[in-house]
């Protein structure tokens, strides 16, 4: 899964801001944000990545055990995926 | 090993008019 063409992420004052670039993309009401460790995820989902694979790169940059970041990251990919934010 | 935080999305919804 990916995220969607027409999204980019940036950093402000320490907020991970989501912004559509693309008049498909544009949410004209809403301001969407991560905290870090969803900006972590996003990056990875930018290139491309599967659950698996998001999981373990949760537990090698944070301290988590495995369960705790499956389980994180379905309910991360639950969230992007209400916003339509990512394929597949 | 960075502390962890469990991946969030925020949504903040605003009136059109307030822009």
């Amino acid at each position: 899964m990916k995220i969607k063409p027409g999204y980019i992420l940036r950093e402000v004052m320490d907020i991970f801001v989501i912004i559509g670039v693309g008049s498909e993309a544009y949410s004209p009401n809403e301001i969407l944000s991560l905290n870090e460790t969803g900006a972590f995820l996003w990056r990875i989902l930018e290139k491309g990545a599967e659950k698996p694979e998001l999981a373990a790169a949760l537990q090698r940059e944070y301290d988590t055990d495995p369960q705790t970041a499956e389980r994180d990251v379905d309910v991360f990919l639950e969230m992007l995926r209400g916003k339509a934010l990512i394929d597949g | 090993m960075k502390k962890y935080e469990a991946p969030e999305l925020f949504v903040d919804t605003f009136a059109a008019d307030t822009m």
